[in-house]
């Protein structure tokens, strides 16, 4: 699945892996975080190899928030956000008050302190996520996996949860690596982004030099359209029908009809 | 501070177990006393009496049948109320069980091959009736993996399915043997606590371990319902973990199938209805299925050899006409 990969992330970096589907996106990130061991080559977390760690070890370096939530059974949202402290503690351990004011300062930081009581099935889309993130910063972690956080959330949630993956990286100095669809976001909160396809790397760096339009168009196989954000002076990517490819366009003396840019 | 957010563990332990010890106690109390010779409520004045006069009739009756019996019945319903628990953790299905997953099933197959082959009850029987536990449970998890859409039913069905298949090479082992096994493995099978005796007693001492190593998971079971990449992300060895649970539970089961024969739905019952009033974590859900499923089938033996008139039931068919109804509930409600 994951061929010829090497990359470092620096530390407190904001670091988020895109491409298309069936590129290796999660494979990778699951790799990073040992939940599936790789087949050859290593990795090292904070210089030591990774199976060098314990599971319990791994847990208190890197916390995880999964691609959807399993909810079998009707656990309250402050017990969900306690179970990040389970690495922390023994078996037979019972939490301290230490560990209730972390959880609590989790909770609040991702604001979900008001919804302690509920249970996960009564939260929205955007709720349950910040849930799973209160849960995975309550394991105090310093490097924060997330795969798809803004996965079918609304516009404003999707801002909110990367809004609030930026201020815990600011404020508690954790790694943020994501997996995301959404180029566009990514592009606005990444220091540097990682293109795959085909279980490979395209390209590794800054959003301007990753989101480069032939490379992108060869990625994910359609015409795109690669400008520049006005607001935030990020790069945007808009993909286009298919008749604005450019084999069309060659055939179409007058290039891409609507775009005010020069195509060769 | 004190903090209402949080379910706070230790007292709410101390709480229910002293409950459900209690009731447990009264449990074990009533059903000493009551016996098909004395039926009234009123059994118990002549129980003290009879405690306080040894060498009389009514004084053997209830040490040497009545209390092996009942501590046989409290076993047997801890052992199976906490097996379900853990097969639901395992399938992330709260309908598991271990008779309607066919694990029962497939030690009784065990054990009947056993029975009939003549080995000695332990460890020959045990053992095999265990081999025939994990062989269903095996055959049943691996027709369930391999079904992605629709998991929670297929696993289902295919635990319906090995069951008829236990049934049918069961009815096939029955029909093999001579007449005068059959009165007695027949009534086995429906589960039967008829034939406990204090000999066979000891043989929780391997049973008890079991609890205690669950118990010792209980966090870990909690993390595991969160699905596999995320307990693993939060510290938890989930094969290694599931692998133990798993082993752990069926060896119990099929111990217990050995001495009782199939007593059903006690896995569905005792742990749904402590899952609605004490909450979900495991932490509390293990110590209170111990001890609410050991009264739960006290209870139901109590009312299986009073109830008829015509000498006794086998105590599975009282667990099978409640917790079936019980069972079709859950399943329409979750469909819903």
């Amino acid at each position: 699945m994951l061929h010829d990969i090497s990359l470092t992330i620096g530390s407190e970096e904001f670091f988020i892996i895109i491409g298309p589907n069936g590129a290796g996106k999660s494979s990778l990130l699951k790799a990073l975080i040992a939940t599936e061991r790789i087949e050859a080559g290593a990795i090292s977390l904070f210089g030591r190899p990774q199976d060098a760690y314990s599971r319990r070890e791994l847990a208190r370096l890197a916390a995880l928030v999964p691609q959807g939530l399993e909810t079998h059974f009707p656990f309250k949202v402050a017990d969900t956000v306690l179970m990040g402290r389970s690495p922390h503690l023994g078996l037979l351990a019972v939490e301290q008050e230490e560990d209730y004011a972390i959880a609590r300062q989790a909770m609040q930081a991702t604001d979900t302190i008001h919804l302690a009581g509920r249970t996960l099935e009564q939260l929205s889309g955007g709720e349950r996520q910040r849930v799973i993130i209160a849960r995975a910063i309550c394991q105090q972690p310093r490097l924060l996996f997330l795969d798809e956080p803004t996965a079918s959330l609304d516009l404003a949630h999707q801002i909110r949860i990367m809004d609030l993956l930026e201020n815990l990286r600011q404020e508690r100095k954790i790694t943020i690596c994501m997996v995301s669809h959404d180029i566009n976001l990514a592009a606005m909160y990444a220091d540097r982004l990682l293109l795959m396809k085909e279980g490979r790397v395209m390209k590794i760096g800054p959003p301007d030099v990753v989101l480069e339009e032939k490379l992108l168009e060869k990625s994910y196989e359609c015409p795109l359209l690669v400008d520049e954000n006005p607001a935030t002076g990020t790069r945007r990517v808009v993909p286009l029908p298919a008749k604005f490819s450019r084999a069309a366009s060659v055939n179409n003396q007058k290039g891409r009809p609507t775009i005010p840019v020069d195509y060769e | 501070m004190t903090d209402l957010l949080f379910t706070r563990i230790t007292g709410r332990l101390l709480l229910i177990c002293l409950l459900l010890g209690l009731l447990l106690a009264a449990a074990l109390l009533l059903a000493a006393a009551i016996g098909s010779s004395n039926k009234s409520p009123l059994a118990i004045i002549d129980f003290v009496r009879a405690l306080s006069e040894p060498g009389s009739t009514e004084h053997t009756i209830i040490w040497k049948i009545r209390l092996p019996r009942v501590l046989l019945a409290a076993m047997v319903g801890a052992t199976l109320s906490l097996g379900g628990l853990v097969f639901q953790v395992l399938l992330r299905n709260p309908l598991a069980e271990p008779y309607i997953l066919g694990v029962s099933g497939g030690a009784a197959v065990g054990a009947i091959a056993g029975m009939l082959i003549g080995i000695p009850f332990f460890p020959g029987v045990t053992a095999s009736a265990f081999a025939g536990s994990m062989a269903t449970l095996g055959i049943v998890m691996l027709l369930a993996s391999g079904a992605r859409a629709g998991g929670k039913d297929s696993l289902l069905l295919a635990g319906v399915m090995m069951n008829a298949f236990a049934g049918a090479l069961i009815m096939f082992f029955i029909s093999m043997s001579d007449s005068n096994r059959l009165h007695h493995i027949l009534f086995w099978l429906m589960g039967d606590l008829a034939m406990a005796d204090a000999a066979r007693l000891p043989l929780f001492g391997l049973i008890l371990p079991c609890y205690l190593i669950i118990f010792i998971l209980a966090r870990p079971m909690n993390l595991l319902l969160a699905g596999r990449d995320a307990a693993a992300s939060l510290g938890v060895n989930v094969r290694q973990i599931s692998l133990t649970l798993l082993i752990t539970a069926t060896f119990m089961v099929s111990l217990v199938v050995c001495l009782s024969g199939l007593v059903g739905f006690v896995g569905l019952v005792i742990p749904h209805i402590l899952r609605l009033t004490i909450g979900p974590d495991h932490r509390l859900l293990v110590p209170a299925s111990l001890l609410g499923g050991a009264t739960y089938l006290v209870f139901c033996d109590l009312l299986a050899r009073t109830l008829s008139t015509g000498g006794e039931l086998p105590v599975g068919i009282i667990t099978a006409m409640i917790g079936a109804p019980l069972f079709i509930f859950l399943l329409w409600r979750v469909r819903q």
